[in-house]
């Protein structure tokens, strides 16, 4: 029975649950008060990666997916270091840019398929990947949140200039989770490639990264769990909606200027307890 | 003399035209309750921003227990032995009283459950125990002031910058603040800081800086303050030198 139902529905839960995990990469960078418009970048180079890496030299998966976290990690080192002076909107526009040189690179380097992009990538990432991977991501941020480290990624969310007198190194943090934001969104991109079996550049523009930020907007950043909420009702919503499938990006901007209009902290505004 | 604690030597700022802090130096003496003072826009506020790192100096230096802090960055000189609550508060709003303080450790790296045990004892010190789990920012005026000391005092500062500590406090909020900041003296915590209410500096501190635009016009015991001409002109007028009482024979 679950096993017909995983059959007949299977290319929309493994889109939730890998948009989740988007959502979550997204909300590793805003638990701090920093925006990234590059989720869909890190994305990409994970899923570029790990196609190329599965179907060119045939790596066993565990090990593709290890440098489908690792690459985008060490593009968010290097441009980290030179942004990390940069934040709000700054950050944002930086890493738009850095979006649209990897996409208009994988429009024309060969060995990304160009606009075509890449097909007939194995199917190896069922829903236990997916899902293990984003229960794993899930459980880790929310534990983190009552640490010393979620204390300050809180901290500088709220006060930046505070948070620093309080000994903060707001740089080292800022790097820290943009580094860690790439490694779950290249997961992520994995993912992507390795169950719908077929990638382009198109995927991973601008257009993905807004709608990434729409589940955070949507589904509010007190918790982990809240862009992971606002994922599985974007994801699903157009499935249920589907004459309207057309107006998909029109409806996406009008939950997110509902949104904020009307539930500045989201859906789930339930933040990890209070210490007491 | 023992060494100072903090010793800032020929510390300049300018904002475009104007010179903020002009060749600023003053010392602090461990364990002591040092003031800072000055007609509004004499530059204490900046001063206090330089030595916490918020503005970078022009020139001088600044050294605290032997460390040069000038070339540090602001979270640096946390690590460095030093803290500060500001002028117009600077909480975390949203997170609790407690996560406040715990916030406040960050360069402790305490276990879990011995910071929890020091910023509850923190609180107590201060009077907001009872309020370990209400939210920052639902506290009344004064017991966001207490809690922004608490705060500092929890990275275990060897000096702690006051800026306007009793501002905004009635009577006996004040008059309980003194109590705590002599208890603090006592405890060896170094305290500097800047203050408009006269009573209060003049019945608390050991020394006092006076500024007027950027520079240092006096400094020495309260006493000598209060009968200095050059203060009464620039800052405290006859009157009010009047009312602080006689200068003692």
């Amino acid at each position: 029975m679950f096993q017909d139902f995983l059959f007949t529905y299977q290319s929309l839960i493994d889109a939730v649950g890998i948009n989740g995990l988007l959502a979550l990469s997204l909300y590793v960078v805003l638990a701090l008060g920093q925006l990234s418009l590059g989720q869909a970048a890190f994305m990409g180079i994970g899923a570029y990666s790990s196609a190329l890496l599965t179907t060119r030299l045939q790596l066993p998966f565990p090990l593709v997916l290890l440098a489908a976290a690792c690459l985008p990690a060490l593009a968010a080192l290097l441009i980290g270091r030179p942004t990390a002076r940069l934040s709000g909107v700054y950050l944002a526009l930086a890493t738009i840019g850095f979006g649209e040189v990897l996409r208009i690179f994988y429009v024309n380097a060969e060995i990304t398929g160009g606009a075509l992009g890449l097909s007939g990538i194995p199917e190896r990432a069922g829903f236990l990947w997916i899902y293990g991977t984003l229960a794993a991501a899930s459980a880790g941020l929310a534990l983190l949140c009552r640490t010393r480290i979620g204390r300050a990624m809180e901290a500088m969310r709220q006060d930046e200039l505070a948070a620093g007198v309080m000994g903060i190194d707001l740089a080292r943090y800022k790097l820290a989770a943009l580094v860690a934001s790439a490694a779950l969104a290249g997961l992520a991109g994995a993912f992507d490639a390795h169950s719908s079996s077929f990638i382009a550049p198109g995927e991973f523009g601008f257009d993905a990264a807004v709608t990434i930020l729409s589940f955070a907007l949507l589904g509010g950043t007190g918790s982990p769990f809240g862009p992971v909420l606002g994922a599985v009702i974007l994801t699903l919503l157009p499935e249920l909606l589907r004459p309207l499938q057309d107006f998909r990006l029109v409806l996406n901007g009008l939950i997110i200027v509902l949104v904020v209009l009307f539930l500045p902290r989201g859906l789930l505004a339930w933040r990890i307890g209070r210490v007491r | 003399m023992s060494s100072p604690l903090l010793d800032i030597a020929g510390l300049s700022r300018r904002f475009r035209g104007l010179v903020a802090v002009d060749a600023v130096s003053f010392a602090v003496q461990p364990a002591a309750i040092h003031g800072l003072i000055g007609p509004n826009g004499a530059g204490k506020t900046t001063c206090f921003n330089l030595v916490s790192g918020l503005v970078a100096a022009d020139a001088g230096t600044i050294t605290l227990a032997g460390t040069r802090l000038e070339p540090l960055p602001v979270h640096a000189r946390t690590r460095a032995g030093l803290a500060r609550t500001f002028q117009n508060i600077r909480l975390f709003a949203e997170m609790s009283v407690l996560e406040n303080t715990l916030c406040g450790q960050h360069t402790r790296r305490l276990a879990e459950r011995a910071a929890k045990a020091q910023a509850l004892e923190l609180l107590d010190l201060v009077g907001l125990a009872a309020r370990a789990g209400e939210r920052a920012g639902a506290l009344a005026y004064g017991d966001q002031r207490r809690l922004e000391i608490a705060r500092a005092l929890a990275s275990a500062p060897k000096l702690l910058l006051l800026d306007e500590p009793a501002a905004g406090m009635n009577p006996a909020e004040s008059e309980a603040l003194a109590l705590l900041l002599q208890q603090l003296r006592a405890g060896g915590t170094t305290l500097l800081l800047v203050e408009h209410d006269m009573g209060f500096v003049m019945r608390l501190c050991d020394r006092i800086t006076v500024l007027n635009f950027g520079r240092v016009i006096a400094e020495g015991s309260p006493r000598d303050i209060r009968a200095d001409p050059g203060v009464i002109e620039a800052y405290l007028g006859p009157a009010l030198a009047r009312r602080l009482g006689p200068v003692d024979p």
